[in-house]
């Protein structure tokens, strides 16, 4: 901290002291300006270098920055030297050449967190390494004139005069090797996410600010702005903007919300080149140059980009946005991508899809949905501190909440809160219909289950008691009657054939064992007097809630009588598994099979509706000669125990 | 029958137990002494004018509610054969799953039948059932057996699997509440050949020596589970 402090203080002096000492007299007061404009403006990069070499010393970018710092500060040195024709003082600026190199090369392949992407930089660093130590012995022992004077090299040895060379090759290695690290930067920037995006997102805006003082460049010029004061003001904006940019990247990164500055800041500039552009063609197309006519071509053009094309601007803004983040988070893609995946999901995927849009689609630190009777679905590190908490509600029913943590960066906006509502709306949509199919489906199983109830109670009573009248009018008739008794017992087993055809209408229409006995029994004793069909149900005893069972005893009921009516099955084996919280159900045969383009599938198509209602799939595949199997999935819910009886 | 039967009927339906009431006392062999229409009536029926057996309905109301229990004459038949082990209780069912009658016999068979209401307007048939009830015999209605029979080509487990497809058919018969002699003549047996083949159902299934009946009882038994689990 000591050492760190010493240092910058020491550049700082040499800043602002420097320049003031070495400079003519004469010429003080001419340019005193440019003294504390130099000295000024090195105060941002060696006050961040203070900053970071302090606040994370072990951080090898602080140090990097600081050398840079200094290396600058003796470059000074070297030009005030110039100026008194001091060829010492200039050859002490020899010494600011390595550390002007190391930074320039490594500051970029090291940030942020000062170690390098990969050992694939290695066989780099060396080349750097040797390359700087090349430019520095060059610098300092070559003879002949030192960097940009005409100084000859106090300490220049002739026997190194071949250095010289050498240090031009050098050079143009450094510089390709320069270009490497930006390009690197800028590979990584891309494809960071979390954190590490963040930072290179600091950078990413100092970039885009520089490019945004491009057209303003072109365009002052081209008013007449001299070109040094130009150059010096885009050298201090670059000497303030660039530290800025690397401070905040490496201590503060976490307080802004950078992405959203720099987002902005990006459409801007592309606004911006649209404008600079235009105005120039125009120039150059009218061959006008007075400044009048400048300023009123620019601003047509500003009010054209404006006006004219707003919904271009818009469409640059989504394109731009897309390239620099990768995955849109425009709110209506969120809403568009997340109602796609609801299709065909059961209540607990629901949760999982919404808190995944929520939790990606806002960038919160954590997010959860809790629907009323499931688990809540988490994104993220849970915790307590809830941010916003968005009811899902739909017709008066309340079906869960969504609860938000904070963001990652920034506050909520309005946009924001009219995304959750989005999102919040349409699941509340999603479970409404969900709930509506199922109910439907319950109502169909109540109903059946009424039926069959009204059956057995009603005329399937009347007819036994209808048994039992003519059981006694055969013991009463008289003995030596036997036309009559033999009228009575056929009207006796003609009423038990009926009672028995009315006991399978009523199982036929909801068995009652599907609901005593549950789903493997009632298939156990359905197809337990076919000597073809083979039942391996691994669900043991396990009981579901009476609208799945009766939907999967129906499909099992409906396969099975295509397989052994239409299909002429040697062989048909139905087969019940439960797996990640499905209900499967297989009814495979080795029949004839049929081209599924060309038949319809009269009873398995209500009952592939009923399976979808339960948020279930189903599918038939078959083929001529490959025989048919059916297959459906539904949610294993599991009963409630309370069977209706 | 030299002694009147003391019958208690069950039925939710008034139809049905006047019908099966005034077939069942043609003839002046039976007295239905009482006729009731919930499980709650039938316990105090039972209570209070003790019957030599009981024929009840599988599904009736609890109470004199009319919310129905499917197999609240089950539960009925289980609480009498508790109290009084002498009253055979026959229930009359519409289901012929194996399933309800696996539930009636799930504590033991003896003096409990299980018939399908087909058999109402056969008097003999039901006669035959009360009495071996109250002998402390077992009924299961045949078509109930054949399912169960059919289900299961080959039974597993306690044994069953040792058994040869004649000695199933003899246990088939057993299990209906049959004597030697009529297994004898529904397979076209010899009397003494049934014998031999209940002697060997009785060696496989590893019955210990006791009362024949007893015996009778635990090999239904064994059929049953067997096809249950199987």
């Amino acid at each position: 901290m000591l050492l760190s402090g010493l240092l910058s203080a020491a550049i700082l002096v040499a800043f602002a002291i420097g320049p003031i000492l070495l400079t003519p007299e004469a010429r003080l007061a001419e340019q005193w300006w440019q003294i504390v404009a130099l000295a000024v403006l090195f105060c941002a990069p060696t006050g961040v270098a203070y900053l970071v070499t302090t606040r994370q010393p072990a951080n090898p970018l602080g140090w990097l920055m600081l050398a840079f710092a200094g290396g600058i500060a003796l470059g000074a040195l070297a030009d005030a030297g110039a100026v008194h024709g001091n060829a010492r003082v200039t050859w002490l600026s020899g010494f600011g050449e390595p550390a002007f190199w190391f930074f320039t090369v490594f500051f970029f392949v090291l940030f942020p967190s000062g170690r390098l992407p990969s050992r694939r930089w290695r066989p780099v660093v060396w080349i750097a390494v040797v390359a700087i130590a090349v430019r520095t012995l060059s610098g300092l022992f070559a003879p002949g004139p030192m960097h940009a004077t005409v100084l000859d090299n106090p300490f220049g040895l002739a026997s190194l005069a071949a250095l010289r060379p050498a240090s031009e090759i050098a050079s143009a290695v450094l510089v390709a090797l320069s270009g490497a690290s930006v390009v690197s930067v800028v590979l990584r920037w891309r494809s960071a996410t979390g954190d590490l995006r963040q930072q290179l997102n600091w950078l990413a805006a100092a970039a885009v600010v520089l490019g945004l003082l491009l057209p303003v460049v072109v365009f002052s010029t081209s008013l007449g702005v001299p070109l040094d004061v130009i150059g010096a003001l885009m050298a201090g904006l670059i000497l303030v903007i660039f530290p800025g940019a690397i401070g905040m990247a490496l201590l503060r990164h976490r307080a802004f919300a950078i992405d959203l500055v720099l987002r902005r800041t990006v459409v801007f500039a592309a606004a911006w080149l649209v404008i600079g552009l235009a105005a120039a063609g125009l120039t150059a197309l009218l061959g006008r140059s007075d400044r009048l006519a400048q300023v009123g071509l620019a601003a047509a053009a500003v009010a054209g980009v404006v006006v004219g094309v707003a919904p271009a601007r818009e469409r640059v803004a989504g394109t731009i946005e897309r390239w620099v983040f990768g995955s849109t988070r425009n709110p209506y893609t969120v809403v568009a991508r997340f109602s796609a995946r609801l299709n065909g999901t059961d209540s607990a995927d629901v949760a999982a899809q919404l808190v995944r849009s929520v939790q990606r689609g806002l960038g919160l630190r954590w997010a959860r949905v809790h629907l009323a009777g499931d688990q809540p679905a988490i994104a993220g590190p849970a915790a307590d501190d809830v941010a916003l908490a968005v009811p899902i509600d739909y017709g008066g029913v309340r079906f869960g909440v969504i609860d938000c943590g904070p963001k990652i960066h920034g506050i909520f906006s309005d946009r924001d809160a009219e995304l959750l509502h989005t999102l919040a709306g349409h699941t509340a949509l999603t479970l409404a219909n969900a709930r509506l199919a199922v109910r439907v489906v319950q109502a169909q199983e109540a109903e059946r289950r009424r039926i069959e109830r009204n059956l057995h109670d009603g005329v399937q009573q009347q007819v036994v008691a209808l048994v039992s009248g003519l059981g006694l009018a055969l013991e009463q008739a008289p003995g030596e009657s036997d036309r009559l008794r033999g009228t009575l017992g056929t009207l006796r087993s003609d009423a038990v054939s009926l009672l028995r055809d009315l006991r399978e209408l009523a199982g036929g229409i909801h068995p009652s064992l599907l609901t005593d006995g549950g789903l493997v029994a009632a298939l156990a004793e359905r197809c337990g007097g076919l000597a073809t069909v083979a039942v391996h149900a691994e669900v043991g005893k396990a009981r579901y809630a009476d609208e799945i069972e009766g939907a999967a005893y129906f499909v099992v009921m409906e396969a099975l009588a295509n397989a052994l009516k239409y299909a002429g099955a040697s062989g048909v084996t139905i087969t019940l598994r439960e797996s990640a919280g499905r209900l499967e159900i297989e009814v495979a045969d080795s029949g004839s099979g049929f081209d599924p383009e060309l038949t319809r599938l009269r009873g398995l198509a209500a009952l592939a509706d009923r399976v979808a209602a339960l948020g279930g799939t189903f599918e038939v595949v078959s083929g001529l000669g490959r025989g048919t199997a059916v297959r459906a999935r539904v949610p294993a819910t599991q009963s409630n125990g309370e069977h209706d009886q | 029958m030299s002694k009147v039967l003391r019958l208690v009927i069950a039925d939710d339906s008034y139809l049905v137990r006047e019908g099966t009431s005034r077939l069942l006392e043609e003839g002046g062999a039976v007295e239905v002494v009482a006729a009731v229409g919930t499980a709650a009536d039938l316990i105090d029926a039972v209570n209070t004018v003790t019957p030599s057996a009981v024929i009840t309905d599988i599904t009736m109301p609890t109470t004199g509610h009319r919310v129905e229990d499917r197999i609240a004459g089950i539960t009925a038949a289980h609480a009498i054969r508790a109290t009084h082990p002498d009253i055979g209780v026959v229930v009359l069912s519409q289901y012929a799953a194996g399933h309800y009658a696996f539930e009636l016999f799930k504590n033991g068979t003896a003096g409990l039948a299980y018939l399908l209401k087909d058999r109402v307007g056969d008097r003999a048939e039901l006669l035959r059932a009360i009495h071996a009830t109250i002998s402390g015999g077992s009924v299961v209605d045949p078509l109930v057996v054949d399912g169960l029979v059919q289900r299961t080509a080959a039974p597993t487990g306690a044994g069953l699997n040792l058994l040869s497809p004649r000695e199933i058919d003899v246990l088939r018969h057993m299990a209906q509440g049959a004597s030697n002699s009529a297994i004898a003549a529904a397979l076209h047996l010899s009397e003494s050949g049934v014998e031999k083949h209940v002697g060997s159902i009785f060696l496989k299934l590893d019955l210990v020596p006791e009362p024949e009946m007893h015996r009778r009882v635990a090999a239904v038994l064994a059929f049953l589970r067997g096809l249950r689990d199987g």
